[in-house]
Parts: structure tokens; C-alpha cells; sequence
């Protein structure tokens, strides 16, 4: 546990230092939703309402995979990933403390301003409200398969391509659950199946996704 | 319980179809410091990594005295050093320790005047010189007690003195029962201390 949380305040150090690179899934989000919006703009309002939540996800998702090789390639550049690996009664809890923080930094701020962006574009709050939870059951898992992917690419350049290839195919489970919630919602009928369904699919991943890292960083360092 | 901290018997590697070393036997005691020495891409780096666990080996068996708890009393410094760049040096000791569970800012504090680099304390770590960096690298050594110390190259880019410091510190270690493994390019000779050179010749 102490371990935990020294590695999710040595993180935040890092974030603290870099400067504006915080703020970049939230400025990203900012110009999907607004090209979007423009784009879509001249549709009826009741097609453009209906679009808001499942472009919404489909702008967090994408940001989800903008910086997820960040998790491991910046401490394999300078080391730290090797003495991670030589301490490996404590890696997994290390690795989940990465991915929280990176969760934590980038996928967090998204979560709770999205809702809020849909808000001003027009969506009722009870819809609005369905997205920020799905959100935060969603993005939590997408930042999950993402690092197996990131665990794995680690040590190859030019690694972005191969992990929006690896990662693609298990994003679209929860792509489906979390776009269909909102819709449902919006359509007022019952959502709590697909909200379930994403808890579940974050508690899978939560119980692998440590051990699978872990495995996959001692065969890309080797 | 074996008597060595470390002991490798016919340690065999192979990495993309080619024998890198093999038959290499060692055996590393208390207040021992062994020195593998050997030309440019004669897998010195290699041996080190099959050490310390982040390779397997082809054949042969690696073992030590800790078994499990061998994470908190071996250190491993690679050409790639763990600091966090845009930290700065105090920050980046102070994660060190909190790593293992530690906290001892006298250590710290002795392990900077040791090596006369003690004003660059509050300077992130990208703005230090590439020997100083090294240094700071090599300070882990001495702020978490460990028990082996495995450097890749502690000699690259230091100047005399520091090399000079970096001996005393050495057989400093050899008096706590510590152990050193490290490698060169070349025998180490007429140092403070007593040190084991082994040759490890390059496959063709």
C-alpha cells in the first residue's frame, strides 16, 4: 500500500514538472466536440441531441488511446522500469499504481468535463448524467487494456501504431455497452443492464491487468 | 544456505541464435569485489542483467543466499541510470528511498558531501553534466543499505576524483560485508581494494 502511494505521488511530481502536458486530453476533447458540433450543426435538433453522448464517448475513447504508451516508454527510457522489474514483489502493485495515475491525469478530467460540455450543447441532465457514469466505469477499463498493450510494446519504437491495432478490437466491447447506455437513457428506457456490464468488464480487467503487464513487461525487457 | 551471496555455474546465454558468453562460473562472497572485464560486445552487460534476473539464462543456474527478499539487498545500475530528469536531485534520492520503504535524510545528506556535489542538491537532474548525473546514479548505492551492489561501467564519465571517491566508497562497502560486481573494458589494477578480475572473451 505504501508503495502505492508512493508511486502515484511520485506521478504527480512528474505531471507537476512537465507543465502544460496535463492539460491536453482536455483541450483535444474541447476541439472534437466543437468540430463536431459545426459539423453536425445544420441537422435537426433532435438528431443532434441524440448524436451529442455517442460522439461524446467516441471523442473520450479516442483520447483515451492519444498518450496510453506514456504509462511505461518515459521509465523505460531513463531505467526506472529495470529496477520496477529487479523489485518484483512489489511490480504489480507498482503497475496498477501507474495506471491509476495515468488514469488519474489524463482520462480523469475528460470524465467529469464531458457531461458538463454536453450539457451546454443541449442534453438533458438525466442523459448527461448516464454518460459521466458510464464514463468513469468505462475509461478506467480502456486505460486497462491500454497498458497491456503499452506493457508490451514497450521496448519498439515507433510502438504507437502497433497499440491502437493491439488495443482496437477490446475497446469495442466497451464501446458498445457504454454508447448503448447513454442512448437507452436518452430513449428512456432501462440502462442499468449495460452499466452493470461495464462494472464488470472494469473488475475483469482490474484482476488481469496487473499480472498481464507484469508478464508482458519481463518479455519486453528480456 | 549457501556461504556465497551469488553463485552462477556454467552459465550459458544465447540471445537471437547467438552464444553470447557461456560456462561462465562465479561465485561471490562477503566483502568481495569481482570485476568482469572483456571487449565491447563480449556480454558483459548481459552477464549482469542474468544476475540480477531480468534475463534467463540458456543453461547453468544462478542462485543466492535471499531467495526472495534478493530485490532489497541487490542493486542494479545500468547504462540507463533511473532518474527522473525533469526531478530534481534531492527528489529523485528522497523517491529512491520511499521506494524501499525508507526514509533517512542524514543518509542523503552524507552521501552528497561524500561526493562533493552537495549545491547541485535542489538542480533538476536534466541540467547536471553527464559525470554528475553518473554520480547521482551511483548515490543509490549508498542511501538504501543494500547488500550486493551491481554496476554496469561505474567508471564511465567520471573524472579522477570522483573515481577516486567512488574507490573509497567501494571498500567502504567491502568492510560491511557488502559485495560489488561490476564491469569494465579493462583488469582493474592497483586499487585500494582487493578486487577479482574475470575475463570474459568475445564469441565470434
Amino acid at each position: 500500500m505504501n508503495n502505492f502511494l508512493v508511486s502515484i505521488t511520485k506521478e504527480f511530481a512528474l505531471v507537476k514538472r512537465s507543465g502544460y502536458e496535463a492539460f491536453v486530453p482536455i483541450i483535444y476533447l474541447f476541439l472534437i466536440m466543437l468540430f463536431f458540433s459545426i459539423a453536425i450543426g445544420y441537422m435537426s435538433k433532435n438528431i443532434f441531441n441524440e448524436l451529442v453522448p455517442l460522439f461524446t464517448w467516441i471523442a473520450c475513447l479516442l483520447i483515451c488511446i492519444l498518450n496510453i504508451e506514456k504509462i511505461f516508454s518515459d521509465d523505460f527510457d531513463d531505467g526506472t522500469l529495470e529496477i520496477l522489474l529487479i523489485n518484483f514483489d512489489v511490480l504489480e502493485i507498482n503497475i496498477l499504481a501507474k495506471i491509476f495515475s495515468h488514469w488519474m491525469l489524463s482520462n480523469f478530467p475528460i470524465v467529469i468535463i464531458a457531461p458538463i460540455v454536453t450539457i451546454v450543447l443541449g442534453l438533458d441532465t438525466n442523459t448527461a448524467l448516464v454518460l459521466f457514469i458510464s464514463l468513469l466505469l468505462g475509461t478506467p477499463t480502456l486505460s486497462l487494456i491500454g497498458s497491456i498493450a503499452a506493457a508490451l510494446t514497450v521496448g519498439l519504437k515507433n510502438n504507437k501504431i502497433l497499440i491502437s491495432i493491439v488495443v482496437l478490437p477490446l475497446y469495442v466491447p466497451v464501446l458498445i455497452f457504454g454508447t448503448s447506455a447513454v442512448n437507452n437513457s436518452y430513449l428512456e428506457m432501462p440502462y442499468t443492464s449495460e452499466l452493470y456490464l461495464l462494472g464488470i468488464l472494469f473488475l475483469i480487467f482490474l484482476l488481469i491487468t496487473p499480472f498481464a503487464c507484469s508478464k508482458a513487461l519481463k518479455i519486453s525487457l528480456d | 544456505m549457501l556461504n556465497s551471496y551469488i553463485k552462477l555455474e556454467n552459465v550459458t546465454f544465447i540471445r537471437n541464435d547467438r552464444q553470447i558468453f557461456s560456462n561462465i562460473s562465479l561465485d561471490i562472497g562477503q566483502a568481495q569485489i569481482v570485476n568482469i572485464f572483456g571487449p565491447n560486445g563480449s556480454g558483459k552487460t548481459s552477464l549482469l542483467r542474468n544476475i540480477v534476473g531480468l534475463s534467463e539464462p540458456y543453461s547453468g543456474t544462478i542462485k543466492n543466499k535471499f531467495q526472495n527478499d534478493l530485490n532489497s539487498e541487490i542493486i542494479f545500475l545500468g547504462h540507463k541510470l533511473g532518474l527522473k530528469k525533469d526531478l530534481t536531485v534531492d527528489e529523485n534520492l528522497i523517491f529512491t528511498q520511499e521506494f524501499y520503504n525508507l526514509y533517512d535524510k542524514d543518509k542523503i545528506n552524507y552521501a552528497l558531501t561524500k561526493f562533493k556535489i552537495s549545491k547541485t542538491r535542489y538542480t533538476p537532474v536534466k541540467y547536471l553534466s553527464q559525470g554528475q548525473q553518473k554520480i547521482i546514479g551511483l548515490l543509490k548505492m549508498l542511501i538504501v543499505p543494500f547488500s550486493i551492489w551491481i554496476i554496469d561501467e561505474p567508471y564511465t564519465s567520471l573524472d579522477t576524483s570522483a573515481s577516486e571517491i567512488l574507490d573509497s566508497v567501494m571498500e567502504e562497502h567491502t568492510y560491511k560485508k557488502g559485495a560489488i560486481i561490476m564491469t569494465n573494458h579493462i583488469a582493474l589494477e592497483n586499487k585500494r581494494f582487493n578486487v577479482k578480475n574475470i575475463s570474459i572473451i568475445k564469441n565470434e
